[in-house]
């Protein structure tokens, strides 16, 4: 029904823009209007249509965060059809895109309570639409579902609220949704942009406990010969206002440095504490809400490129928020307990299953205080391969996360992937609490 | 004490002479380069189409875009083949990043990383090398038979990629035919050809040579090249947000 009513605003704004960008012009112009439509309509309109088909291997970990798989229910092996058609409307005031989705699977579990079982789906869905509008050569309007990413780092982006944690996935081939925004930007000079943003409606947008927390950002971005600096002022519904700034500086052609950073008055966050009331002993506090304490997050990056094109990235990120070796064994404790009640049929398991939802996703960006990253990226070997190794590790835990992501060129239209994904560390360690490995092998198919 | 006055007049005046000389020299190499420089694309709003080809040992391989240049900001939409098409590269000065459908967000590139076989990304962009390096007038001598200024290139910072290149600048049209692209070790690292068989109006009483053909040599690997074919030229206004990454349709 959802995607009903979607799919019906969107073709009704649609035609509605087309038809008064045509008007105007047919007027301007002085001739027929049906003519110029017939003669427009291929410069006006073009797609992109992408088909992506692979099967996904994962192996659960066997962690108290998912205890016998039973928690977090994760398939075996997954076989999907992704049809992801791309269109864009372009007008000399008013562009448009519109990106609707329809994904096919079968999947099939073998890891713990769920062994045995098998499922299919098919769901369509706009993952992203977006309306802009010129108002003047320097002022742009506009509004969708669609992904605002922006920094220079690969590992993640503090510094955006909408998105912060756009790049914890390691797999590229899997979309990111979209999320509503209206946005005024306002272009005064080559040299800098201004940003009013609105994170204005739900859609798909909530946090662990189903809620939507409307959030407002204004963003200004100054670019010089060699360097960008980004500035984020935003403020989330009950949550303090927050500070946030990326930047970079191309200090030579090979060698880049950038950082991505964000900081606030407290933090939403939970950290367990011990609990008297609580059967487990211990339960997950907002401890330092509207506390006058600063909280940062801060990530600091250097990129390389060697003469035969290959480039190497060093990321090294301070994590404030997150727990600290006290904190770390306190919720892992406190894991551990919910763990070993949950199959019970009493009230410590719907305790356990709340707590384990807590646990899942406690509101860090990341769960300890300190990381690094390492990447090697060639891209065109041969013309036709690209290679991307990249390693992650927690210095607090000692887990860490290695990534191969091969793509291959067969054809002007296809190409075939593979990404692999390899977690290290103790059985509850940071990396390893969900999963253990994962293969993907797919096509892409791009006509 | 008269002829010591008319002395240091006439040596006042000979220093006046000499200096004018040695500036009026300067600025002839720095024209020279900034001729060179605009029949590559350092316009203030030109479009062009590029087709890339790379030929090694084993495969001829072929991408297509779309150019959108306005001094040094630089906008290339890829059009073929089709796996490629609707990627995007976009160059502020010298902050690059690289857009591709279905990639969550813009990543930041560098101007080193390579384009398809020698080409670098920066090679697609429009030069600015009466920017980035000082120039010094060589000596003269033919290319193609075409008789050419030989100017020795220094770079004015560390920031780009050649430490010192070779330029041949063509004497009647002002135009750079051939260049060795030296690293900071003074290694010869790739040579460049470059022909002009286009032309570009940039108003109504000038029409410019434009580059037309671009070959690329590895200087070791002398059996890879890598050639741009530049086509469709036009000179166009093109707004700031042309170049805006915050709307810019991905």
């Amino acid at each position: 029904m959802r995607l009903r009513k979607s799919l019906l605003y969107s073709a009704a704004a649609l035609i509605l823009v087309i038809q008064n960008q045509n008007i105007v012009l047919a007027e301007e112009l002085n001739i027929g209007y049906e003519k110029m439509v017939s003669e427009e309509a291929v410069d006006h309109f073009s797609y992109l249509f992408r088909t992506v088909g692979f099967i996904n291997m994962q192996y659960p970990g066997d962690s108290t965060q998912n205890p016998r798989n039973g928690f977090l229910k994760l398939y075996r092996y997954s076989y999907e059809i992704n049809l992801r058609p791309d269109f864009f409307m372009t007008f000399p005031h008013l562009k448009g895109i519109l990106k609707p989705r329809l994904n096919s699977y079968y999947r099939t579990w073998e890891d713990g309570v769920f062994k045995g079982e098998s499922g299919d789906r098919t769901e369509g869905f706009i993952n992203e639409w977006r309306l802009q509008g010129e108002l003047t050569p320097s002022f742009f309007l506009s509004y969708g579902k669609e992904k605002l990413l922006w920094g220079s780092s690969l590992f993640v982006n503090p510094s955006n609220p909408f998105f912060k944690d756009n790049e914890k996935k390691s797999n590229s081939k899997i979309e990111l949704k979209g999320k509503y925004f209206l946005r005024l930007v306002y272009i005064p000079n080559n040299a800098m942009t201004i940003s009013l943003i609105d994170n204005a409606r739900k859609g798909d947008d909530i946090d662990a406990n189903g809620e939507f927390k409307r959030t407002y950002a204004v963003k200004m971005d100054v670019t010089g010969r060699d360097y960008l600096i980004g500035l984020i002022g935003s403020i989330k519904e009950t949550e303090s206002s927050r500070l946030g700034s990326y930047g970079q500086w191309t200090l030579s052609d090979p060698l880049i440095l950038y950082y991505d950073a964000t900081a606030a008055r407290g933090t939403n966050a939970l950290y367990p504490e011990p609990s008297v009331g609580n059967p487990l002993g211990y339960e997950f506090v907002e401890k330092y809400k509207g506390k006058n304490s600063i909280f940062a997050t801060g990530l600091a990056g250097v990129s390389y490129t060697l003469l035969d094109g290959s480039t190497f990235n060093l990321e090294y990120l301070r994590n404030t928020p997150g727990y600290n070796s006290d904190e770390a064994n306190r919720y892992l404790l406190l894991r551990q307990r919910a763990s070993g009640h949950f199959f019970d049929n009493n009230t410590p398991s719907s305790i356990s299953a709340k707590t384990l939802l807590e646990a899942n996703d406690p509101g860090l960006l990341f769960l300890r205080k300190n990381y690094a990253m390492v990447q090697y990226m060639e891209k065109e070997i041969k013309d036709v391969l690209d290679i991307i190794l990249r390693y992650t590790h927690n210095l607090d835990d000692d887990s860490g996360s290695l990534v191969l992501v091969l793509e291959c060129g067969v054809s002007d239209s296809a190409m075939l992937f593979n990404i692999n994904n390899i977690n290290m560390g103790g059985q509850n360690a940071d990396f390893r609490s969900i999963v253990d490995k994962s293969f993907m092998f797919g096509v892409e198919y791009t006509y | 004490m008269k002829n010591y006055i008319l002395t240091t007049v006439w040596l006042i005046l000979a220093l006046l002479v000499i200096g004018e000389s040695i500036c009026a020299g300067e600025a002839s190499v720095k024209e020279i380069l900034r001729h060179a420089d605009r029949a590559r694309g350092n316009l203030e709003g030109v479009t062009w189409d590029v087709r890339v080809t790379s030929k090694g040992k084993d495969a001829v391989n072929t991408k297509e875009m779309t150019v959108k240049a306005r001094d040094n900001d630089v906008l290339v939409r890829f059009t073929n083949p089709s796996k490629m098409k609707n990627q995007m590269i976009l160059m502020k000065n010298r902050i690059m990043w690289f857009i591709r459908p279905g990639l969550s967000k813009p990543v930041s590139i560098s101007p080193r990383q390579k384009l398809m076989g020698n080409a670098a990304n920066g090679d697609i962009a429009s030069t600015n090398y009466v920017y980035d390096y000082v120039a010094a007038l060589q000596e003269e001598d033919k290319h193609n038979g075409e008789d050419c200024y030989i100017l020795d290139l220094k770079a004015l910072s560390k920031q780009v990629t050649y430490d010192r290149i070779k330029y041949w600048v063509s004497k009647s049209s002002l135009t750079g035919v051939k260049a060795e692209f030296y690293t900071v070790s003074g290694k010869l690292f790739k040579t460049a050809e470059l022909k002009y068989d286009n032309s570009l109006r940039i108003d109504e009483n000038t029409v410019i040579p434009f580059v037309s053909e671009l070959i690329i040599r590895d200087a070791i690997q002398k059996d890879e090249v890598t050639t741009l074919f530049y086509s469709n030229i036009k000179s166009e206004k093109l707004p700031d947000s042309t170049f805006n990454i915050d709307i810019l349709l991905q």
